[in-house]
């Protein structure tokens, strides 16, 4: 067995020891455990963080024997993006999932101990979820070698040369530390999780506090994994920009949704640990079954291609765990609602009228808040699963709408609009003022639907120029009408409520830095979200594109007053270097090699076939010579090695030739890297109205593993000035030209998001009371 | 309580009609085959296509493609109607389609890792050019233009 999977399993028995023992003692009050409960914590985190980085040195040392190194890496590739490889795949992300997990837990143990039965409690939830996964995670090993995955095809003891290999697209900065990024944010939600669950099971009441510091910081960092994915799509997927609504994007967007629901409802729960009792749980429930999901899409080839499922490795397991960690929560929250609903039932004779006033409480508001979030959520699972569910049982292939973008702009849309109002509205909000704030909201309402039907350009929720539009079904022609203009109202609704909150929070706070802090991480997160909806829709629907074909030297008008300028071209080749003797220097001293085992490698220039061997001369740059072998089929221009002995001035018997220098091999075997990636860049200077705005250089890299283009971005406040190179093939440099507005605003809000909740995290004050409360109890 | 309640069922209502309404406004790509994409036939199998291009003496247009790929779906209805991309593709060009999903073999033999991805080979399968990633159609058109001129040049007394 490999060492990593020894270490899997020593840490597998630790957790079911642990799980074991604090089921006694919460079943038989058997103490026998709890002395030990911080040390088992602390080893199972060494051994995990151990694991880990076994890992990531098979990818330093570029160990090919390890399949999953051989899948995701190659000799020539970078050491950042070895290390970043470690999470290219399948199964080294489950590990590190696994591993983020057991830091949770670890880091709970540590700071929070053990000694309350809540902790506890939440401590056996969150380990007997990892455990789960530290189960699948030894079911598709990393550490699996290449001698058990292809056990048919290659002899023991053949290492390969090279690995196959990391995708061009992931070979970038962004994508180094995207996928941790999210994934620290998958692994940590398990905490919030488990507190909810002991919640619902006991009733214990100080599950909140856990949940809602834990919930935050998983905020956090899915925004960044969400935002830095953005960030790559936009940069390196080129022609695509970030809003795709791509199945896998969309996936990693759902459980945000739901942990953001989730923090709305906690800070309602906090109040008074009666408002959303069920729902903040249930939240917290979907947020984490949803973050499987996800995990489920992105890493399980499931959406892909439905074919693919049976083949997958992990996406069984993950749809066994979304449905339980579904089905539980959902169960108990019905039981207890059941168990609630028959004895309050005050307001029971309202008239409509005063239905509605009572619709624009607070609590009915932020109810109102939690919907939109769950219905914003449905629209999204709806549009990546119905097609996946189709397919299945009808066999055929569907998208929701003649372009899928068209499904999830037009059906978030008016969801997007009420929440919008429902969060000016809320911010506004004093009981005494309230009709006033009535009256605003409805001048709001009036001119957003105003808006609606103000006909700018092409600035409509679907594109209407699009030969497809036409043909679209009744209900995305109705929504594809509304005039996006419409989210202006409410932005500027919302901009002003947080503005002005802003400022009584100032007058009243001014002396309470903490509390002030708090509130304005809160206002400035809602910042964020203004921008974000600001700059969206204007990037997406006013952005220009033009081609060019440039020459050096030349100064070349692209539109719109903008001209470039290509001031100079670089290649830079993947050097062709071949293991084994230079076939140079064999030719040099045949005699000295004569007889000798020896291994050589080389592109094939040509090949002849007797009736029973192969003959392939192979050329490595430095001189030719001939290979003989039993039959092979290899193409020409194929990158080859083999090893065998070494015959000089060989007369084939059968055929009478002589071969001065010939080697003699069992078999000749692909070589998969000729190593590193080709590069070309164009060195471009911007000129606007003949004023020099900028400049830079676009990148056009091909590796074995595909390609990618690293566009020139010249950032201004209002726009990016983006020129993207796919390599120059034909006659001069052929360029693609964007002008892309207010993206920047976009990546603004997300670090709006990110100071917010910090700042909230920061001052949380209830924090140390709560711990406070646990030391006296002990 | 009551308010909440009736909140609650409005939003079931609204659910399910929007269920319904989406199903019934979801769209069938194409046929069950994929024959048939944005009004072009195309071949499937690359062996196919590459016969066709050495009988009729065609360089072979190959289109990688997804379902679940949004770009692909603007190459289709934005880029692929134009009538000048028609016409040559139509005339000039043996078209095979490459749901990437289904036949990685073709795929990874040419190295595409994303869809949409242009790829223009022989009647050998040598690679004359590619384009990575949609593309509006003028570049298209250029691109289909340069492709022709590269393949008569190399074809010339044929």
């Amino acid at each position: 067995m490999e060492l990593g999977d020894s270490i899997l399993l020593v840490t597998i028995l630790i957790n079911v020891a642990m799980v074991t023992g604090l089921l006694l003692n919460e079943f038989k009050k058997n103490d026998i455990i709890v002395p030990w409960l911080k040390w088992l914590s602390r080893s199972v985190f060494a051994l995990l963080t151990i694991d880990l980085l076994l890992l990531t040195s098979y990818f330093v040392n570029s160990n090919f024997k390890y399949t999953y190194v051989w899948q995701y890496s190659d000799l020539a590739l970078p050491l950042l993006y070895k290390i970043s490889a470690v999470l290219a795949g399948q199964s080294g992300t489950l590990l590190f999932w696994v591993w983020v997990i057991f830091l949770s837990s670890w880091w709970m143990s540590e700071r929070q101990g053990w000694n309350s039965a809540l902790l506890r409690r939440t401590q056996i939830v969150t380990i007997l979820i990892g455990l789960y996964l530290l189960l699948v995670t030894t079911i598709i090993s990393p550490f699996e070698t290449i001698y058990v995955t292809y056990a048919n095809e290659i002899t023991p003891g053949y290492l390969p040369l090279d690995g196959s290999g990391l995708n061009a697209l992931l070979i970038t900065p962004w994508m180094a530390i995207h996928p941790p990024t999210l994934f620290l944010g998958y692994g940590l939600m398990t905490i919030p999780f488990a507190a909810a669950m002991v919640f619902l099971f006991t009733g214990e009441k100080g599950w909140e506090p856990i949940a809602r510091q834990w919930g935050r910081l998983t905020w956090l960092f899915l925004t960044w994994g969400i935002a830095l994915g953005a960030v790559w799509a936009y940069l390196i997927l080129g022609w695509g920009g970030f809003w795709a609504w791509d199945p896998v994007e969309t996936a990693s967007f759902i459980p945000w949704l739901a942990l953001t629901g989730f923090l709305h409802a906690l800070s309602q729960y906090r109040k008074n640990n009666t408002n959303f009792e069920l729902a903040a749980p249930l939240f917290a429930a979907f947020s984490f079954s949803l973050i499987m999901y996800a995990a489920l899409v992105v890493r399980s080839g499931i959406f892909n291609s439905v074919h693919a499922f049976g083949e997958s490795d992990t996406g069984i397991y993950l749809l066994v765990l979304t449905l339980i960690s579904i089905v539980i929560p959902t169960a108990f929250v019905i039981k207890k609602y059941l168990n609630s609903s028959k004895s309050e039932d005050d307001k029971s004779d309202m008239s409509f009228k005063e239905m509605v006033f009572d619709a624009f409480e607070k609590q009915n508001q932020f109810y109102i808040t939690l919907i939109i979030f769950a219905l914003l959520a449905l629209v999204s699972i709806w549009g990546i699963t119905f097609p996946v569910i189709q397919q299945m049982i009808a066999g055929e292939k569907v998208t929701m709408a003649p372009q899928t973008v068209d499904f999830f702009n037009a059906n978030s849309y008016p969801l997007v609009i009420i929440l919008l109002l429902v969060a000016g509205f809320c911010m506004q909000y004093k009981k005494s003022t309230k009709v006033e704030s009535m009256k605003i909201l409805g001048i709001v309402v009036i001119l957003t639907i105003i808006m609606a039907f103000y006909k700018l350009k092409n600035f409509h929720l679907l594109d209407q120029t699009s030969p497809f539009f036409a043909s679209q079904p009744p209900f995305y022609r109705l929504l594809g009408g509304i005039s996006v203009m419409s989210i202006f109202p409410p932005l500027g609704y919302l901009l002003y409520a947080i503005l002005q909150t802003f400022y009584d929070d100032f007058k009243k706070y001014r002396d309470k830095r903490k509390v002030l802090i708090n509130r304005s991480g809160v206002l400035l997160i809602h910042l964020g979200i203004v921008f974000i909806l600001f700059g969206t829709p204007i990037s997406v629907s006013f952005g220009s594109t033009s081609s060019a074909t440039l020459s050096l030297g030349q100064q070349v008008e692209v539109g719109g007053g903008y001209s470039l300028l290509l001031t100079d071209t670089q290649t830079s080749a993947a050097s062709d270097t071949y293991p084994g003797t230079p076939l140079g220097t064999l030719i040099a001293n045949p005699e000295s090699y004569s007889g000798a085992n020896i291994e050589v490698s080389g592109k094939v220039v040509e090949k002849y076939d007797s009736d029973r061997y192969s003959f392939i001369t192979i050329d490595d740059g430095t001189g030719q010579m001939q290979i003989a072998t039993a039959l092979v089929d290899v193409e020409k221009d194929a990158k080859v090695t083999a090893t065998g002995l070494l015959m000089t001035d060989f007369e084939s018997p059968s055929s009478g030739n002589v071969y001065p220098i010939i080697l003699f091999a069992p078999d000749v075997q692909y070589l998969t890297a000729s190593g590193g990636l080709n590069t070309e860049s164009v060195y471009l200077t911007v000129f606007k109205d003949g004023k020099e705005i900028g400049d830079g250089k676009a990148k056009y890299v091909t590796g074995k593993s595909g390609s990618a283009t690293h566009p020139m971005v010249v950032r201004k406040l209002t726009k990016d000035i983006y020129i993207l190179f796919q390599g120059k093939d034909y006659g001069g440099v052929p360029v693609t030209f964007k002008i892309v507005p207010m993206v920047n605003e976009v990546w603004a809000g997300i670090g709006f998001f990110s100071v917010g909740i910090i700042m909230i995290m920061a001052t949380n004050s209830v924090r140390k009371k709560i711990r406070r409360k646990t030391v006296n109890k002990v | 309580m009551k308010t909440r309640k009736a909140l609650t069922i409005l939003v079931l209502i609204f659910v399910v009609s929007f269920l319904y309404l989406t199903i019934h406004s979801a769209v069938v790509l194409s046929d069950k085959n994929y024959a048939y994409i944005s009004d072009y036939k195309w071949e499937k199998n690359l062996d196919n296509g590459l016969a066709i291009a050495k009988e009729e003496n065609k360089p072979v247009f190959i289109y990688f493609w997804a379902v679940w790929c949004q770009y692909c779906e603007k190459f289709e209805t934005q880029t692929l109607p134009d009538e000048r991309i028609k016409q040559m593709l139509e005339n000039d060009f043996v078209l095979v389609a490459v749901d990437l999903d289904e036949n990685r073999a073709t795929s990874q033999r040419y190295g595409v890792s994303y869809p949409p991805h242009e790829l223009f080979v022989d009647e050998n399968g040598q690679i004359i050019n590619r384009v990575g990633g949609y593309v509006d159609a003028d570049y298209f058109y250029n691109v289909l233009q340069m492709v022709k001129a590269d393949y008569d040049s190399s074809h010339g007394g044929q």
